[in-house]
């Protein structure tokens, strides 16, 4: 029983790490596109962070 | 106003109220924390009600091999962590009063903690709440010493080893310190 | 006397009091990373919003003369600054009948970019980058953007800028 609750909180962390990325990708991208004068991708990334951060707040939760 | 937990083993009726009270809260699953002890069976109902004594220097903590047992800021001696606890039973024989208990369908060792959910927030433990002849007792100092002969002592000398508690023993008034002599109960002279 | 000091060694990593005991666990661990996970998101937001507030802010890029049609024969250029005096910007007469505008800073590492008449585009010395003189897009070298284009408008006999595009 504990090695499974390991098991699944080392698996959590692993996908946290994956969605972490993925916003750092995203932050960085909209960071230059603002700096370049570039087209509005602000809030379409905007959206697709919050739906990373919904994903991680479930996996946090999961853990608790 | 500061509360603290007094016992009086002296005024114990073994009506096992506490022991029923501390198993009913939710997270000890039906396990009591606390015991009652028969003095001596064979010649006297008297019982006397066994919880953590919360020693400054607990000698439970200090023998667990897996750093399961920490002490609050307040000087609380929390119940084995459920997730590090390994089952060795060190902390059952280190404990001077007797106070762990290793249950063994749990693979566990359960002990009182002076139900810390309740006195962090300013309510009483399960047991001093019910007990009806107040042989165990959550309050302010001031108010038991108004309503009692006996002192409550807190410093306790097994053999040469001397341990100071944050819960107090209620004794006859000149006592200044609880002195036992542990191998004079260990043989039968 | 050793075999104490051995102990107290040890007795540090694994503190009895709570308040003392610093060791991270994988739950606070993965705590701490959906924490992270809030900021990042809140990062991201934060510049959609300026992103939007840049445009709607009203009097921010005023519009303002910069050069008459007269001045300029066909293949000529003239730099000039907007928004801010900080911000370098040139002009360039690519067609008898056409004017376009872009900002001299090289999308790569900000050095100013040159006009190639004969090429047909801008050309940055530092590290050979090239834009198109007809849309800026990037045509060679390390730049990875196009050079920020300038919205022109023609007012007669006179040459304004606008907005960025």
């Amino acid at each position: 029983m504990k090695r499974q609750r390991n098991t699944v909180l080392s698996i959590a962390m692993a996908f946290l790490a994956v969605v972490l990325l993925v916003q750092l990708w995203l932050l960085v991208g909209t960071l230059e596109a603002f700096m370049g004068g570039g087209g509005l991708v602000g809030l379409p990334a905007a959206l697709a962070s919050g739906a990373c951060l919904l994903i991680a707040a479930w996996l946090v939760g999961s853990v608790e | 106003m500061d509360m603290e937990f007094f016992i009086d083993p002296s005024r114990c009726i073994g009506c096992h109220a506490c022991v029923h009270a501390c198993s009913e809260c939710d997270s000890h699953r039906g396990q009591s924390m606390i015991q009652l002890e028969f003095i001596e069976r064979s010649s006297s109902p008297q019982t006397a009600p066994v919880v953590c004594m919360h020693c400054e220097d607990p000698a439970c903590a200090r023998v667990c091999p897996a750093d399961a047992i920490k002490v609050t800021a307040e000087g609380v001696v929390q119940s084995a962590l459920t997730e590090r606890c390994i089952g060795c039973s060190n902390c059952v024989l280190a404990c001077p009063f007797g106070v762990p208990k290793y249950v063994i369908a749990a693979d566990q060792m359960v002990k009182c903690d002076l139900c810390y959910d309740r006195t962090s927030i300013g309510k009483k433990p399960m047991c001093a709440t019910v007990c009806p002849s107040e042989a165990l007792f959550y309050g302010a100092r001031e108010e038991l010493v108004k309503r009692r002969r006996e002192k409550p002592i807190d410093d306790f000398v097994f053999g040469q080893k001397g341990v100071k508690t944050k819960v107090s023993l209620m004794a006859p008034p000149e006592t200044e310190r609880l002195e036992l002599d542990v191998a004079s109960f260990i043989s039968e002279q | 006397m050793r075999s104490e000091q051995k102990r107290e060694a040890w007795r540090e990593d694994f503190p009895i009091h709570w308040e003392d005991d610093e060791y991270v666990t994988r739950r606070e661990f993965t705590k701490f990373l959906g924490l992270t996970s809030l900021a990042l998101f809140l990062g991201t937001a934060w510049i959609a919003v300026w992103e939007r507030l840049r445009r709607r802010l009203p009097g921010a890029e005023p519009a303002r003369r910069i050069a008459s049609i007269a001045e300029l024969d066909f293949g000529e250029v003239k730099l000039f600054r907007y928004p801010t005096a900080e911000e370098p910007c040139i002009l360039i007469r690519i067609a008898p009948d056409r004017f376009v505008a872009y900002s001299q800073r090289c999308t790569h590492l900000a050095c100013p970019v040159v006009y190639e008449g004969e090429k047909e585009r801008l050309r940055c010395p530092c590290h050979e980058g090239f834009f198109s003189a007809e849309d800026g897009r990037v045509l060679a070298g390390p730049p990875k953007r196009p050079l920020p284009k300038i919205a022109l408008s023609v007012r007669g006999d006179e040459i304004w800028v606008g907005d960025r595009v």
